[in-house]
């Protein structure tokens, strides 16, 4: 699905459970033996669980609107995560360190796993552009949702006094009840996601 | 400016991301303005032509091309202890952020800067060019290479900490502001107690918002008087601070708005030119209006202001010229484009200084222009785009002359549809004007200063008021203040119509009733004007202006009596007041010689000694108390009283008798 970086309009998808994959969700799609390593060292199995989705949250430590969308991500967590959902805050910056990454979890209050991203490999894996973004995966790896966790951004300095969708909600609530996700992308705003160094 | 309880005038201000912005009550010391001013100090420079002067061919590198763009209009914010969220100094910086940055600068984001060029020429103004904006998006395009770091210009010298020195005076926040982690944006209101024991004139004011993450703007105005009732208006108020996007301040003197003082991240603090200090007196206070954003976790704001001092005093008096008209702001839900206009004809040649847009969310277009006698249009400033974030103080390269007869004009479109993502009321509705998020204002400031040899500030304020009151017939303001106005000018019967109007408009206003009843005062009608000064200590039994000024109007009814029981009430609340004493004084000697007269010695014995009290250096008084004393036989008290008077007058031939007389009856009783 082709996002382009200009444009402030959503790309609705919207996938009839019968209706195949488009091919380049396909090509997304992560491998279901994914293992990552956390910033313990621990190799933690995005998929190992008995979990109906993945939530993965990029994010960088020194982007604002990152950081401001913290707080509603955890709420967010809160009332998914015994639901079944799994959760990962997935470090997109090719230069964090894992100090850094601790300290910026402590001091905005993140208690979920933390992944060092640094190679991309999760970047890639869902096509992430932007922090912040979320991908919510089910089981076998196919992306189901990939964007930001609601439309309060318009585009840079154009914010809503409040989100009118919730996306990151509305995708976990279908996944949940076995239905399909109805928006399944967006075009986030925020900060640009590095290239390697 | 309809609304909220001032006395006087109200300045209104908004408030932008990372920009802090005071505007001033100068205090009333109003003196000669001589034309011709001296600018303050320019920004610091930056070698900026190497992306013009490119040839085609050449490769695009950081340091040759890149650097002194990022220098010059990143590099201020996006440095340590700045605003920016993160550093812009060194080639690694800039190429890992590449991509952000030509999104940004491409939508013209960044650096956030929202006059359109062409529309009035700004110092410090930090703005791409086409062309600047072009060769960044071809460097990343071309895979942002570093180039030889021999090409790069020096880093420019960023002073750490205070910008202009250690300040001769720090005012800190007394309790901090908890922004909470997410939700609205918060608005708030610190008052910073000026802490000089004695009147200081001011060069420069430093404001460190204390929270670079979360505050966005902030705006700041001296608050001439301790004005407890504007604290009051909100529950969870405190002397420390109090909620509102906007801030109005009611004066108890008539003073001038002034001097925009303002801060922007990474912006050098203003220095005001020569002669243009302004005053800073005890007892004032500063109101800094803050305007934060949740950073995402909770945060502490405390701000901090320097004051930087000067022993030139002010020998150029500028104003804050408001255009405004929140009266008409009445948006229906849907109106795409709806115009507020003002337009105000200027009473004398003047030059503009500085200006100051101000809307709130639905604020789309913002244009002020002066159209010149000749009907030529200069433009004063054009804001295609407006977002209240990123809302400044734009002081003019050199200032804009408007010779006596301009059309000042403000043209103010706004978008009240939902297709305003920032409309703050989803679905639209009906907007009027107010101070929070989801109503309206419509403001244009400008800095001028009027041109000639004398202090023209009264005038100007004047006709100000004239348009005020022509846009809102009845307003409070404008009948107080050009009755206030007429008043200090000797038109006794002009400020007694203005103040009834006034009175009419605010029938409990303790301010209009005093000012009214010393109009009448003034106009010989001291009957009426007793009944005012009645009406405001009935509203305010505490108003010792009220109180004073009703017992000088009994003084001039001679109603001895009542007049020294009111002078007495006055110093019981105030018992520094000079007046009071002095009045109290000659009101107890005139009762004495009252009472002399009647033959009721004793009485005046006592009136003149508590007299006494507030005028020890009257040898007459110490004189004729002796004689009081002497007729009823206390020749003992009689004795020390002649011989002060002639301690105090030795001329005084009669005392002298007097005392020789008393000291014989003194000798007789006691032998």
């Amino acid at each position: 699905m082709l996002r382009l970086e200009s444009s402030a309009l959503i790309i609705l998808a919207i996938l009839a459970p019968t209706m195949p994959c488009g091919g380049s969700q396909t090509a997304l799609a992560i491998a279901s033996s994914t293992t990552v390593k956390d910033t313990d060292g621990r190799r933690l199995d995005l998929f190992g669980q008995d979990m109906k989705a993945v939530v993965l949250f990029y994010i960088t430590n020194d982007c604002p609107i990152t950081n401001s969308y913290i707080p509603e991500f955890n709420r967010i967590v809160a009332n998914y995560e015994a639901r079944k959902i799994a959760f990962y805050a997935v470090y997109t910056d090719p230069t964090v360190s894992i100090p850094a990454i601790r300290k910026h979890a402590r001091e905005f209050g993140l208690h979920i796993s933390l992944i060092p991203d640094t190679a991309h490999y999760l970047v890639h894996r869902a096509g992430a552009t932007v922090t912040p973004e979320v991908a919510v995966l089910e089981p076998g790896g196919k992306l189901v949702y990939l964007g930001p966790i609601d439309d309060l951004y318009v585009d840079f300095g154009k914010r809503r006094p409040a989100p009118t969708q919730w996306y990151l909600r509305q995708a976990l609530d279908a996944v949940l009840s076995g239905k399909p996700v109805a928006i399944a992308s967006v075009n986030p705003v925020g900060c640009f996601i590095s290239a390697e160094p | 400016m309809m609304s909220g309880n001032r006395h006087l005038r109200i300045t209104t201000l908004g408030v932008a991301r990372g920009v802090v912005c005071i505007a001033l009550l100068l205090d009333a010391l109003w003196a000669t303005s001589p034309h011709g001013f001296v600018l303050g100090p320019s920004p610091p420079a930056f070698a900026n032509s190497a992306s013009s002067e490119r040839a085609d061919t050449e490769p695009i590198t950081f340091y040759k091309h890149i650097a002194p763009i990022v220098y010059q209009s990143c590099a201020p914010c996006h440095r340590p202890g700045e605003p920016g969220p993160f550093p812009l100094l060194t080639y690694t910086d800039v190429h890992k952020h590449g991509q952000q940055i030509v999104s940004v600068i491409k939508r013209r984001y960044m650096p956030p800067w929202l006059p359109e060029t062409g529309y009035g020429d700004f110092r410090e103004q930090r703005r791409l060019t086409d062309e600047q904006i072009r060769t960044f998006q071809e460097w990343v395009r071309q895979g942002a290479p570093a180039g030889s770091a021999a090409d790069a210009p020096p880093l420019p010298k960023f002073v750490p900490g205070w910008q202009l020195g250690e300040p001769d005076l720090v005012i800190e926040a007394a309790v901090p502001y908890h922004l909470p982690a997410d939700g609205p944006d918060q608005y708030w209101n610190f008052v910073l107690p000026l802490k000089v024991p004695r009147p200081r004139w001011v060069k420069a004011i430093e404001i460190r918002p204390g929270n670079l993450r979360a505050v966005h703007h902030a705006n700041a105005l001296i608050d001439v008087r301790i004005d407890h009732s504007r604290s009051a208006a909100h529950a969870g108020d405190g002397p420390e601070g109090f909620a509102g996007m906007d801030l109005s301040i009611g004066s108890a003197t008539f003073d001038s708005d002034s001097h925009f003082l303002f801060w922007k991240p990474g912006g050098t603090p203003w220095v005001e030119p020569a002669g243009m200090a302004w005053r800073a007196n005890p007892g004032t206070d500063l109101v800094l209006n803050v305007h934060m954003q949740p950073t995402g976790k909770p945060e502490l704001v405390q701000p901090s202001i320097g004051l930087y001092f000067t022993g030139e005093p002010a020998t150029k008096y500028p104003m804050l010229l408001p255009l405004e008209h929140d009266g008409a702001l009445d948006i229906p839900p849907g109106d795409a484009d709806f115009l507020v206009s003002d337009d105000f004809v200027t009473p004398m040649d003047m030059d503009v200084l500085a200006v100051y847009p101000h809307a709130h969310y639905l604020g789309h277009r913002l244009e002020g222009y002066a159209t010149l006698p000749g009907g030529t249009r200069k433009w004063l400033v054009r804001i295609p785009d407006w977002d209240p974030n990123w809302q400044a103080v734009y002081r003019y390269s050199v200032p804009v002359f408007l010779p006596k007869g301009t059309v000042v004009s403000m043209r103010y479109h706004y978008d009240n549809s939902a297709a305003n993502v920032r409309n703050p009321n989803q679905p639209p509705k009906q907007v009027h004007h107010g101070n929070q998020a989801t109503d309206e204002m419509a403001h244009l400031s400008l800095q001028v200063l009027p041109r000639g040899a004398q202090d023209r500030r009264t005038e100007l304020q004047e006709a100000i008021m004239r348009h005020r009151l022509e846009k809102y017939p009845g307003d409070f303001t404008a009948q107080f203040d050009l009755g206030t106005l007429a008043l200090g000018r000797g038109r006794n019967a002009e400020a007694v119509r203005y103040l009834r109007g006034a009175v009419e408009a605010r029938p409990d206003n303790p301010a209009a009733l005093t000012t009214l009843g010393a109009a009448l005062v003034s106009a010989g009608n001291v009957n009426d004007a007793a009944g005012f000064f009645e009406r405001a200590l009935q509203v305010n039994p505490r108003d010792t202006h009220a109180r004073y000024n009703l017992a000088n109007a009994l003084v001039i009814q001679q109603r001895w009596e009542p007049a020294a029981a009111e002078f007495r009430k006055v110093l019981a609340d105030n018992p520094d007041n000079s007046g009071a004493r002095q009045r109290l004084g000659e009101v107890l000697q005139i009762l004495g010689y009252q009472s002399a007269q009647k033959g009721n010695l004793e009485e005046a014995a006592a009136q003149w000694r508590e007299s006494l009290h507030f005028r020890q250096d009257d040898a007459v008084l110490h004189s004729n108390l002796g004689a009081v004393l002497a007729r009823l036989g206390r020749f003992r008290e009689a004795v020390p009283e002649f011989e002060a008077a002639l301690r105090l007058d030795p001329k005084l031939e009669a005392t002298r008798h007097n005392l020789q007389a008393a000291r014989a009856q003194l000798e007789k009783v006691e032998h």
